[in-house]
């Protein structure tokens, strides 16, 4: 019922402040969610979690880029750049939480009254790579937010100044980005701060030391996707600087000829 | 070309610094990996494991999950009995929900049965984990973003010392509520101003964040009291708190911040930047390319706090579905907060669009007024 209005309430501001844009922006959000659905319901069905998360990432990034944004080289580049930065990172993810154990349940989830008493835990399904794919879907938003501010940016001072040097267009793409990075790093903080206040707030009645919360995975499933968001977006400034430097000049040099 | 030859100058200066970084990263996690020394809990360097099939048990889907015993033996790292191998066992299960398989070279820490060297593993050490990921983040924050980048730790360990503070004003005894709006404002404020120092377009964002962070609240709200608001029973963590409803505002109050001060200081440096290069820029100019801006970061803004939200919530959502709970149940009873949450944020960020181009073109356009009339006299 409160979920049903405040809906409507967000989807009505949406139209009314952003108008046609407004209604896209629903609409590809309807469509990521209804993408993170499927790809819950078939790992629930035992299905392998990486080939899902897989698909489910280039279905986002599609619906995120191209359909949010019109079919052009700035999307384009900026879903390779994503591409390339999530698969670059894949293998760092993995290993890390491989040698974490940061797969299942944390401490506080794990004597959840219904999941002690009443569930069967014997789900069949490999739980650390579940939690690789929590890590990879949450890096994509930032990943994709990053890549697409840098590509239609610079795009925008290019048409400015088409005269530029290659070098000029990389530098001028690490300008962009130490502009956005200091935000879209504490966008993160928070969002992952208010996630996990409520485990915070949870210490106060169980008593845990220092120690024990520092090495917990409880801690370490919560900062470990913020960190890893955080170094993905990083990446993805050169990564889309030089995206761009290859491909956006070349179509210059073409128009010239 | 001046440039090009002071960077060259700089090159060689740089790498010596780019190398004095990675030493002094590998110097920590040397020492993290080493700080065993340090801890009051007792910690086992694993060496020799025994690992054997122990049992079945009928899975979820009507399969078969293999469970696995573990004998392990390790050395004691620090205590009085440093350097005594001790006895553990462990047993892990295919899925791993909630039990973990070791293996050789862990270092785990553990409870000894009294005397004995006999133990169990109450967890993994994984502070050096934790070193690995912060250290190549601010690695990458200064050789990415250089001066810039400084800035950026400076801001993030200044959160945490807020956060810190504020914690432990509530464990002290303080009201959750009252923390909160104490934190907010600061959390508001002082990133902004180191990121931005002071300047108009910073209270500008400073202001419309904050009216932005009063205006959900009151939406909030609103809701609440005409329908009944939420039922917090279910809600994770929260098994034993006596006052839910509180600590759910808090959560509210905190979790869209970032992304709301991300739109508010976008827009109004932007415009910021649009006035001081044309200073005879029309209101309507303002406002027009401010909603251009908005546009343009809103969708993918929400984005971003969607997939923070939704993907902490994929174990939930395995675990109760595979026990014939449906996807929708799941999603009106036990997760209504999560999405109740993401709702208030991204109407917060739509909402900033319009509060911020309002309080950038007054604060840029009164001050230019009053500089006017200074000129003139």
């Amino acid at each position: 019922m409160m979920i049903g209005i405040l809906a409507l309430i967000l989807f009505g501001l949406m139209m009314m402040i952003g108008g046609d844009r407004g209604a896209v922006s629903v609409m590809s959000l309807a469509g990521n969610l209804l993408v993170l659905s499927l790809a819950i319901i078939l790992m629930a069905g035992g299905h392998a979690p990486l080939i899902i998360t897989g698909i489910a990432a280039g279905l986002i990034s599609y619906i995120t880029l191209v359909k949010q944004n019109g079919k052009n080289q700035k999307t384009e580049i900026a879903f390779g750049a994503t591409g390339i930065v999530i698969l670059l990172l894949l293998a760092a993810i993995f290993l890390l939480l491989w040698d974490a154990r940061s797969g299942g349940l944390n401490e506080i989830q794990a004597i959840q009254e219904d999941v002690m008493y009443y569930y069967n835990t014997n789900l069949h399904i490999n739980m650390l790579q579940i939690t690789v794919c929590m890590v990879l879907l949450s890096t994509l938003g930032a990943v994709l937010d990053t890549a697409l501010s840098i590509t239609s940016s610079l795009y925008e001072v290019i048409l400015h100044k088409p005269d530029m040097s290659r070098r000029e267009i990389y530098h001028s793409g690490l300008q962009i980005g130490k502009d956005i990075i200091g935000t879209t790093v504490n966008t993160l903080f928070f969002a992952y701060l208010g996630d996990s206040l409520l485990l915070f707030f949870y210490l106060k009645n169980v008593k845990y030391t220092a120690e024990v919360i520092l090495n917990s995975k409880m801690l370490f499933q919560g900062v470990s996707a913020m960190l890893f968001s955080a170094i993905a977006c990083l990446l993805t400034v050169p990564v889309a600087s030089a995206g761009c430097m290859l491909f956006l000049k070349k179509e210059e040099k073409k128009e010239e000829k | 070309m001046w440039e090009e030859k002071k960077n060259k100058e700089n090159v060689s200066v740089r790498r010596k610094r780019i190398f004095a970084a990675i030493l002094l990263y590998f110097c920590l996690l040397l020492f993290v990996a080493n700080d065993a020394w340090v801890y009051q809990t007792p910690i086992v360097k694993i060496t020799a494991v025994h690992t054997k099939e122990s049992r079945k048990e009928e899975d979820v889907r009507g399969g078969r999950e293999p469970y696995y015993a573990q004998n392990i033996k390790g050395i004691l790292l620090n205590g009085e009995k440093k350097g005594k191998t001790v006895r553990l066992n462990n047993e892990y299960s295919y899925s791993g929900v909630l039990d973990q398989k070791y293996a050789k070279g862990d270092k785990v820490l553990v409870t000894l049965e009294g005397d004995s060297l006999k133990g169990t593993i109450k967890s993994l050490k994984r502070d050096t984990h934790l070193a690995v990921l912060a250290g190549a983040l601010i690695f990458l924050l200064l050789a990415v973003t250089k001066e810039k980048g400084m800035l950026t730790i400076l801001t993030v360990v200044a959160n945490f010392g807020i956060f810190f503070l504020g914690f432990t004003g509530f464990l002290k005894g303080r009201e959750v509520l009252v923390v909160c709006r104490f934190m907010t404002v600061l959390f508001a404020v002082i990133p902004l101003v180191i990121l931005n120092g002071f300047h108009k377009k910073t209270w500008a964002a400073v202001l419309s964040t904050l009216s932005v962070l009063a205006l959900i609240m009151g939406i909030f709200d609103l809701t609440v009291r005409y329908t009944g608001g939420l039922d917090y029973s279910s809600m994770e963590y929260l098994g034993s708190m006596d006052d839910p409803g509180e600590l759910f505002r808090a959560e509210i109050m905190l979790a869209g911040l970032g992304a709301i001060m991300d739109v508010t200081v976008t827009i109004s440096s932007a415009l910021g930047e649009i006035t001081r290069k044309n200073p005879s820029v029309s209101v309507r100019a303002l406002i027009r390319s401010g909603r251009e801006i908005g546009y343009d970061i809103m969708g993918t803004m929400m984005n971003v706090l969607l997939f923070v939200f939704a993907c902490s919530q994929i174990p939930t959502f395995l675990i109760r579905m595979n026990n014939d709970v449906d996807f929708f149940t799941i999603l009106r009873l036990h997760i209504p907060y999560e999405i109740c949450c993401f709702l208030i944020e991204s109407i917060g960020i739509v909402l900033a669009i319009p509060v911020s181009i309002l309080f950038a073109s007054v604060f840029m356009k009164t001050g230019k007024v009053r500089k006017d009339r200074r000129n003139e006299r």
